[in-house]
């Protein structure tokens, strides 16, 4: 069933700073909050206007037709309904202003708890999931288990976690085993599956150990692997390749391959919804970084902004670059008022020092080799730059340029300090460019 | 979104327009700007050109210190002082006219500086080192667009360059006598074991003698031991490929092993004929260059076993007593070539196929 990985990289994990920081919550809480209405997963409809006052948990906005409600991470007072910009894009959003106390919402808001969560169907888990707006990969959870439920074979949990500085997951396989062991033998109910495959990284030594107190000794429905670490198998196309052992195609996703692929954070709050029904409003974020003055896993209400977060933790007028996401497949972020995503995973903030010299436009291939030998889609990234820079598309298309996942392992590797990444991107934009053109 | 150049430093933060002040402001054609942009990974290894350039003099130290220390004497140090000398400093001057960017930063001119001083026989004329690092720097090198466009071996094709001057060339010094510092006229000279090996006879020396390096040669070549040291220092940093040594001297060794020579036994003109001449210096220093040799996996098999069949071929049929120079020339000039056949290769195990579904704009 486990197949051979080839590529990849091992940087140093570098995460010393925050893997032995347990999750805390961000004391003391921030100060306002952007909900922005497309997480419910389509059209919705409003339930409260500025100047009302929500408790937490309580219902912001029901979707029209498929969707999860919109809930308050923080209780306090609507500041605002107003255009803003979040990673996923642009839209509208409610902006509440918290009064810092947590007060709950009303009872009928919310759902209650459940003594035997064994003895549901899937259909009432779903239902559950849906109230409680579980997501996953920033889409329902309950949307994706049912799309999910007559074609995955396999359902993955990944824990591999392969980027530097980032130790969320890994804290969360720790300190919350039991949920996320809970969480996936829901999942595995709803889907139907007999067998799932928890994959955690090897260099989560305590959380490995943690885990398998609480798995039999052998046989059960749940598989924990542990296999060593090496970027880009935290990504979910890699690992879903390296449990089925089938190509993922290019530009397509784990689901193409019959794998469904979910975070420990999912699956924990896939139980805490089912059995405590408890909504999921905060998400556990690793903070890190040079320009951080208190690193660590934080616990964060949704819709906290970046620079809130980093406010609260650190001087922000010393960060160098902030980067939402890890250090390899992050993106910089260059308005600080961007709020976190849900299953947001890391907030850095990197020193010059610590991200120095790269990306050379400058450079010249020496043909050394290691890019083709790190990659792990087989692809040969200096000679799609070289393609890419002058402009040769059918050539690129030829040599399957939209097969990469923009781990960044090449350009991590190249002596020349080549901008690989950065030109594959380019090239399947152009790419992309073409084939619209073509169309016209 | 215009890309701009990173130059490390870092991004300042800047403080994002309220929504009252986005409403105030004109709406005509006003640039939306962006919240998040994708830099591509924001870490990278710390060792670049420098260091393998770097690692690779390390590699070459032991036979450079052994020569001159011990089997030619101090004229080694300094025909390798001039040699590199020269190569820096054509490279300073050529950019210098032109008003380019210096580049001898990245070391590379020092490495074929030093390479070329490890081919020259030891009796060498200075003036005549500095021709060949002319040649090599200037003309194979430079004139084609430096570090990473050059298409041939600059140490080795301003050696075989140096051809030109037969008479100067072909002397060798006898191992463990003293050329003299200044003149090498009165250098006490010797046949080397290729001038031996190509009349197809064994070579006085015995095989201790040409694995430890007392022995005829040019500075860098006549230990074994000490190449086999240096190139095991490469493989060890990974400056080079396994490929490329392993195929090259294999395919010598099983060539030379059918077909000896002179009715002499397989195995002791096999091992004659690796550590004779050039061929583990070349093996492991020349034919390792990346810049002039494939970049795929099997590219470099091919071109291992190319080089040594040529090698080969070219030591039993040509009218130099050495073949490794030419071989590696030739080999250059197929690289890419044999980068098309390995690409093709490499991507028989995968299958790239598209997704059923179209449509798909951006990567997840």
């Amino acid at each position: 069933m486990l197949h051979t990985f080839h590529g990849g990289i091992r940087p140093a994990g570098r995460k010393e700073a925050t893997r032995r920081s347990g999750i805390q919550p961000l004391e003391p809480g921030p100060a306002r909050v952007a909900l922005p209405l497309a997480w419910c997963g389509g059209a919705a409809e409003l339930l409260v206007q500025p100047g009302d006052t929500v408790g937490l948990g309580q219902v912001l906005a029901r979707p029209e037709g498929e969707g999860i409600p919109l809930r308050a991470s923080v209780s306090g007072t609507v500041a605002a309904v107003e255009r803003r910009a979040f990673p996923s894009g642009r839209g509208e959003a409610v902006v509440l202003e918290s009064d810092g106390h947590g007060a709950p919402a009303p009872a009928e808001e919310l759902l209650r708890p459940v003594e035997d969560p064994e003895g549901l169907t899937s259909g009432e888990i779903l239902r559950r999931l849906r109230e409680a707006g579980v997501t996953d990969r920033g889409e329902p959870l309950y949307l994706r288990l049912r799309r999910a439920v007559d074609r995955a074979e396999v359902l993955v949990v990944n824990g591999m976690e392969c980027e530097p500085y980032v130790t969320a997951d890994h804290r969360i396989l720790l300190e919350r085993s039991a949920r996320v062991l809970g969480g996936l033998r829901l999942m595995l109910r709803v889907l139907g599956l007999r067998e799932a495959v928890l994959a955690v990284g090897g260099d989560k030594g305590d959380a490995i150990a943690a885990l398998q107190k609480e798995l039999p000794l052998r046989g059960g429905p749940i598989r924990l692997v542990t296999p060593r670490v090496r970027h880009p198998l935290g990504d979910d196309r890699m690992l879903a390749e390296w449990v089925t052992g089938r190509e993922v195609p290019a530009g397509g996703g784990a689901e193409d391959v019959e794998c469904l692929v979910v975070t420990p954070a999912a699956a924990a709050a896939a139980w805490d919804a089912v059995r405590d029904g408890r909504a999921q409003l905060r998400s556990v974020l690793t903070v890190a970084g040079g320009g951080v003055e208190r690193p660590g896993n934080y616990e964060v209400p949704m819709g906290t902004t970046v620079g809130e977060v980093l406010r609260l933790l650190g001087r922000e007028d010393r960060a160098g670059r902030v980067v939402l996401g890890g250090p390899m497949t992050g993106r910089t972020v260059l308005d600080l008022e961007l709020p976190l995503e849900r299953g947001a995973g890391a907030v850095l903030a990197l020193e010059a020092a610590e991200c120095a010299r790269y990306q050379n436009e400058n450079g010249v291939c020496l043909h050394c080799g290691r890019c083709l030998s790190v990659c792990p889609m087989g692809l040969e990234p200096c000679h799609l730059l070289a393609l890419e820079m002058a402009g040769a598309a059918a050539e690129l298309e030829a040599q399957h340029v939209e097969a990469c996942i923009e781990c960044g392992a090449c350009s991590y590797v190249c002596p020349a300090h080549l901008p690989l990444t950065r030109g594959i991107r380019r090239a399947k934009r152009l790419l992309r460019e073409r084939r619209r053109e073509g169309e016209e | 979104m215009s890309e701009h150049r990173e130059t490390g430093a870092p991004a300042e933060t800047v403080r994002a327009q309220t929504p009252a002040e986005a409403e105030s402001t004109p709406a005509a054609p006003r640039r939306r700007r962006r919240a998040l942009a994708a830099h591509g990974p924001y870490l990278v290894r710390r060792d670049g050109v420098r260091s393998m350039m770097a690692d690779v003099m390390i590699a070459l130290l032991p036979a450079l210190l052994f020569s001159g220390f011990y089997f030619f004497g101090y004229r080694s140090f300094l025909v390798t002082a001039v040699s590199v000398a020269s190569c820096v400093g054509f490279e300073v001057l050529y950019r210098l006219l032109l008003k380019q960017r210096q580049t001898i930063g990245d070391l590379s001119a020092a490495v074929t500086g030093v390479l070329l001083a490890m081919i020259l026989p030891v009796t060498v004329p200075y003036w005549v080192v500095v021709i060949g690092a002319f040649f090599a720097i200037v003309v194979v090198k430079l004139l084609y667009g430096g570090l990473g466009k050059n298409f041939m071996n600059p140490a080795l094709a301003g050696r075989v360059f140096l051809f030109s001057f037969p008479a100067l060339i072909n002397i060798w010094a006898a191992p463990r006598t003293d050329p003299g510092l200044f003149s090498a006229l009165d250098a006490v000279t010797a046949a080397t074991p290729m001038s031996y090996l190509q009349q197809g006879s064994l070579p006085t020396a015995t095989l201790l003698e040409m694995f430890t390096g007392i022995r005829g040669g040019s500075i860098g070549e006549v230990s074994a031991a000490l190449v086999l040291l240096g190139g095991l220092y490469l493989l060890l940093r990974r400056v080079i490929d396994w490929r490329v040594p392993v195929c090259y001297l294999g395919t010598v060794a099983l060539l030379t092993f059918l077909f000896p020579q002179g009715g002499i036994g397989p195995l002791e003109w096999m091992l004659y004929q690796l550590m004779g001449g050039g061929l583990l210096l070349g093996a492991f220093f020349m034919a390792t260059d990346p810049v002039t040799s494939p970049v795929t996996a099997w590219g470099r098999v091919f071109y291992g076993v190319g080089c040594g069949a040529l090698t080969v071929f070219l030591r039993y049929f040509g009218a130099y007593p050495e073949g490794v120079a030419f071989a590696i020339l030739i080999m250059n000039a197929a690289a890419w070539l044999l980068d098309r056949l390995g690409r093709r290769l490499r991507q028989m195990g995968r299958e790239y196929h598209r997704p059923e579904r179209m449509g798909e704009e951006d990567a997840p």
